[in-house]
């Protein structure tokens, strides 16, 4: 791959140099460059961790792919981080991103809630889900090398696409097996708390210029839990959870739950 | 492997699984020889019997609550007789199968079915059906010197002898939309031939079948039940009449059951409470002298149940001891097979209380290969009935015994087979033997996950849910696959679409009955049902044509016959309301007459049409009269029309949905992008792979389930007389059952078999053969399994047999005679 290598400093966002560290033959011109790094130049920060050393560490080298890639070198924090990766990333810290609140939400919903109140689950599953995105998602995603301050008013907005993107939701649902003609509440009920489930990555998905490529496996590990969460419907153990919807959302959870905590290593 | 292998090991599994049914299916020793009390016991017995004459009559399908429920039934007389205690009521536990032939055999010999018999109710012809030789108590009546006249349900004559009946009219259940003409037919006999010739005739028996036909075609709380209700309690009460009429003669009893129940759709042949809850009637004057049952008394009929009983209502008897009961009061020995115990409250009716009783634990005893003597003179009444109750639920429930080695082999050989075909399919897959590869994996992934499932009998129950599951997960491998853009996500969205449509159109499994699906919409709208059935024929005349005259000729004739036969079948059905009126007019202006015998004329006139058209394509390509490179493309058409003439009226509209459904698959496989480029293997094993899952998911999503009751009888008699012929009705079934999995099985066709040479055409039918042959060979081994291990399973006979059964079927219509010799025909001609 093509790449060519440009150091900057923090202090000095203008000023580059470019530094050819083992690709000599590749030429750079220098206004090229400006132009990348103009386009890209926003989220071509440290992140608030690598701040301190950034300044002892006075160069900071980054790659630039073919895309807008950008990696920072010599950063041991993020030395399994290739050239090949995105600039948008989740950071591989399972205990931070880790969903706790799903914990608690199954709890309240199999063991606490009478007759497994969908409803009231997803009154409580939409706060806790931008909680959840303020403290724990967002801190842990990192856009280039930055990790960028919440924005509130994009929070509510995705808050809005989302409730709308329970309508497509739902026909995928619907295509995917849910009943066609009854229990339409249900299956809509159902398409909301998918929706919700991906509230983070669809926030992710707006903050970072539709890259829906890098966030698409939220989506889809909620999907697959359930998909996997049917195999229970058909028994005949005639329990009141095994009622349409209450399986495929307790699936939809863990695999958001497997989703969230995991998603970083894939 | 060669061709010669492969059809070895083909026959060699066909084999063992004939041979495991046969050892699993445990065929029941019957005693041979009638029941005799000597001359002078017997001249007693008779001449002190307690009735005189005996009215049976069945009314099938006549649930418990249809006779005792106020929500439900609208037997009033009944309800009345009931209270004042001239009749005797009960639910009556029909065992299963709960279908008309085993019951009609336990009702009158009084011996338990077996799974055997289910299979022999729908081959109705078979010799061993035969009880002219067997004791019952029709054989009793016949040894007593007794007249008997028969009216009804012509299943009767296939059990019975003509020669012991007096007078017969027996009715067929040919045509299930008829709810008044079965039941006029057997009534219309009653004034002449049994109040009239009142002194004629000892026992009368009458067999209706309106209130089954009404279960099947609309439910259990169909708008047409309680007028059958009332019709039928007014039969019974004009019999009643007439036995009060002749009180001061003779006694006369009115024995009222039904054979079996239905459940809440009205189907029946499961082990579900509704199914097996039948309702029984004594009802005689005589009766009103005697103590009434316990459950009776201090209770008013109609009973006000809580909507949860499992359909038990009054006292529950074995259907069964209605036999020795009857024996007993018409002063007859119990006949010879019978495991049945005489209901107490009828002891007060015996002349020699004591000697029945002790007579009917006798029997019982040496039934359950007890030798020698028992002394009962230390036991009450009570305490006989107790042991007799032991006695008999051992007979009924452990009168399986399985031929343990012919098992083991069976299983063996089987296990056998599978192992050579993962190894075959492993081998044939293009790579070496311990490198996987995607499509053998996901051949086997598929087939064990199915084969798990056999463990858990709501799994079998609800196949299709599996299926289903399958499809879903497949159907999203396109958008990994492909690089999306918007042409290809429309193909996707088209065939999401679709096959959720295909989803949509039947109920399917037990658990969930949806009254909102595709065929119920279109049977309640039967013109717009008529419009799409049109529509799709046509749809497949044009997508075939092209520009070719003969062909298009010869499709539209095939289609014009079809159709005309379609309509005219439904309109000799009695729906001639629902065919729209220009369809009318089309037949009128062809001079077609719907009539019965016209129809099968037609039929004919359509399979010959139809053979023709084939063999002739077939030949005159090989002869290389005829382009091939078409071939495979008309045959598939053909093949098609035949099938759409074997598909019920609601499903038809499917193909055109398989017609597109179809093409998106055909454009998935096509133009796949450069990654994912398959070998020619892996391209047979997925395009067999993806036509095995569509064959599985269309067949239960044309309304099959893995029970024997939705078996669909109503195509099997296309352009058959009445005698027909065993293997002719056999066939038709099978496409009828199988029609949309005969139709997938055709997908991979013109994927794999066209522009290659002859040599390679038979290594493709090997290869193509693979994935379908080792999925039924290890989702047998776990079925197999499953069937040994789980054989005391209470649902063994209800769920894990018919499975077995389905699953032969599979094998042999599905494998063998549509995979192999349709196939190879036109392999042949395309050389």
């Amino acid at each position: 791959m093509e790449k060519t290598y440009l150091s900057h400093s923090k202090k000095t966002n203008k000023e580059q140099c470019v530094k050819p560290c083992k690709s000599t033959e590749v030429p750079i011109i220098s206004s090229l460059n400006e132009n990348i790094y103009n386009r890209t130049k926003k989220r071509c920060y440290l992140d608030m961790s690598a701040k301190k050393r950034a300044r002892k560490t006075v160069k900071k080298s980054v790659s630039f792919s073919d895309d807008t890639t950008l990696t920072t070198h010599h950063n041991r924090e993020k030395k399994n981080v290739d050239h090949d990766r995105p600039p948008v990333y989740v950071r591989k810290t399972p205990l931070m991103t880790f969903p706790y609140h799903f914990i608690a939400l199954l709890y309240y919903y199999i063991f606490l809630s009478s007759n497994f109140n969908t409803v009231k689950l997803l009154g409580f599953l939409i706060p806790t889900q931008v909680a959840y995105l303020i403290l724990q998602f967002n801190k842990c995603t990192v856009y280039g090398n930055k990790i960028i301050k919440i924005n509130y008013s994009l929070t509510l907005i995705c808050l809005g696409v989302t409730f709308l993107l329970s309508f497509p939701a739902m026909l995928l649902t619907i295509l995917f097996g849910a009943p066609l003609m009854d229990l339409t509440w249900e299956t809509w009920l159902l398409s909301l708390h998918f929706a919700f489930l991906a509230y983070p990555a669809v926030y992710s998905v707006f903050n970072c210029d539709f890259k829906v490529g890098l966030w698409k496996k939220y989506f889809i590990f909620i999907v697959v839990g359930g998909w996997i969460s049917c195999v229970v419907i058909p028994l005949d153990w005639d329990r009141d959870w095994q009622n349409w919807p209450i399986p495929i959302v307790v699936g939809g959870y863990l695999g958001a739950l497997v989703g969230y905590t995991i998603g970083a290593y894939i | 492997m060669n061709l010669k292998q492969l059809t070895c090991i083909t026959c060699a599994q066909l084999l063992a699984i004939v041979l495991f049914i046969f050892a699993f299916f445990p065929r029941k020793i019957v005693l041979t020889g009638i029941s005799q009390q000597d001359a002078d016991q017997d001249r007693d017995l008779q001449h002190n019997r307690p009735f005189q004459k005996l009215v049976f009559v069945i009314i099938d399908a006549l649930r418990s609550d249809f006779l005792f429920d106020s929500h439900i039934s609208h037997f009033n007389n009944v309800h009345e007789w009931l209270n004042t205690g001239e009749a005797w009521g009960y639910t009556s536990f029909a065992n299963p199968p709960t279908v008309t032939l085993p019951r009609l055999k336990s009702i009158t010999t009084g011996s338990t079915p077996s799974f055997i018999d289910l299979l022999l109710n729908v081959a109705q012809d078979v010799d061993s059906n035969d009880l002219s030789e067997h004791d019952s108590w029709l054989q009793q009546f016949i040894q007593h010197n007794n007249t008997i006249r028969f009216m009804g349900d012509d299943t009767w004559l296939k059990l019975f002898p003509q020669e012991w009946f007096d007078f017969t009219d027996p009715t067929h259940s040919f045509f299930v939309s008829d709810f008044t003409q079965v039941d006029n037919n057997v009534t219309r006999n009653l004034p002449g031939k049994i109040f009239q010739e009142w002194a004629q005739w000892d026992v009368a028996i009458l067999h209706y079948l309106g209130l089954d036909h009404i279960g099947h075609k609309d439910g259990p709380h169909s708008k047409f039940m309680g007028t059958k209700h009332q019709e039928m309690d007014s039969i019974l009460k004009s019999i009643y009449d007439q036995v009060l009429v002749h009180e001061h003669e003779e006694d006369t009893l009115i024995c009222v059951l039904g054979d079996h129940g239905m459940n809440e759709l009205g189907n029946h042949g499961g082990s579900s409470a509704g199914e097996t809850s039948a309702g029984l009637l004594f009802l005689s004057p005589k009766l009103s002298k005697f103590v009434k049952p316990e459950s009776q008394i201090n209770r008013t009929l109609p009973i006000n149940a809580a909507p949860d009983r499992d359909f038990q209502y009054l006292e529950t008897v074995q259907q069964i001891d209605i036999v020795p009961t009857i024996a007993a009061l018409f002063g007859m020995p119990i006949p010879m097979n019978s495991v049945g115990i005489i209901i107490p409250d009828f002891l007060q009716l015996l002349p020699n209380k004591l000697a029945s009783i002790k007579e009917n634990f006798m029997h019982l005893w040496k039934l359950s290969d007890h030798n020698g003597d028992f002394t009962l003179d230390d036991l009450t009444i009570d305490g006989i009935y107790t042991k007799m109750y032991s006695i008999q639920e051992t007979l009924t429930k452990s009168a399986t015994n399985y031929n343990y080695p012919l098992l083991a082999l069976a299983f063996i050989s089987f296990l056998i087979i599978t192992i050579i075909a993962i190894y075959q399919l492993q081998r044939n897959s293009g790579s070496s033997l311990w490198q996987p590869r995607t499509s053998p994996l996901s051949v086997l992934l598929i087939s064990v996950i199915l084969g798990i499932s056999t463990f858990a009998s709501s799994f079998i129950e609800e196949e299709h849910q599996l299926w289903w599951w399958i499809v879903t997960a497949f159907s999203v491998v396109p958008l990994f696959v492909y690089n999306l853009n918007v042409f290809v996500v429309a193909r996707w969205f088209i065939m999401m679409v679709c096959v959720r449509l295909i989803k949509f159109w039947n109920n399917s499994g037990q658990k969930f009955i949806y009254s909102n699906v595709m065929s119920n919409l279109l049977n309640q709208n039967p013109i717009w049902k008529w419009w799409l059935n049109l529509f799709t024929l046509l749809a497949l005349i044009i997508a075939s044509s092209r520009f070719q005259v003969l062909h298009f000729i010869v499709t539209t004739i095939l289609v014009g016959l079809c159709f005309t036969y379609k309509i005219s079948w439904e309109i000799v059905n009695g729906n001639q309301a629902e065919i729209p009126i220009f369809m009318h007019d089309l037949l009128a202006k062809i001079d077609f007459v719907p009539t019965e015998s016209n129809l099968i004329l037609l039929a004919r006139v359509f399979f010959q049409a139809w053979a023709i058209v084939v063999v002739s394509r077939l030949v005159l390509t090989k002869l290389k009269v005829l382009n091939k490179n078409y071939l495979i493309e008309d045959i598939k058409v053909y093949i098609t029309i035949l099938l759409i003439l074997q598909t019920s009226s609601q499903n038809i509209g499917q193909f055109i949905i398989f017609q597109i459904l179809q093409s998106q698959i055909y454009y998935f496989f096509k133009s796949l992008p450069a990654p994912f480029l398959l070998t020619p293997s892996s391209k047979v094993y997925l395009s067999n792979l993806v036509s095995l899952i569509l064959q599985n998911f269309t067949f239960f999503q044309f309304g099959g389930t893995n029970s024997i009751s939705t078996i669909d009888l109503g195509n099997a008699y296309h352009g058959v007389s009445s005698d027909y012929n065993m293997c002719t009705v056999g066939m038709l079934m099978s496409i009828a059952n199988f029609a949309p999995s005969i139709y997938w099985s055709m997908l991979p066709w013109s994927m794999n078999y066209d522009s290659t040479s002859s040599q390679v055409k038979i290594q493709t039918f090997i290869r193509s053969k693979l994935p379908a042959f080792t999925y039924h060979c290890i989702f047998g081994t776990c079925l197999m399994t499953a069937c040994i291990f789980l054989r005391f399973h209470l649902f063994i006979w209800s769920v894990f047999s018919p499975k077995l059964c389905y699953f032969l079927g599979w094998n042999f219509v599905m494998g063998f005679l549509n995979g192999w010799i349709t196939e190879l025909t036109v392999l042949f001609a395309l050389d």
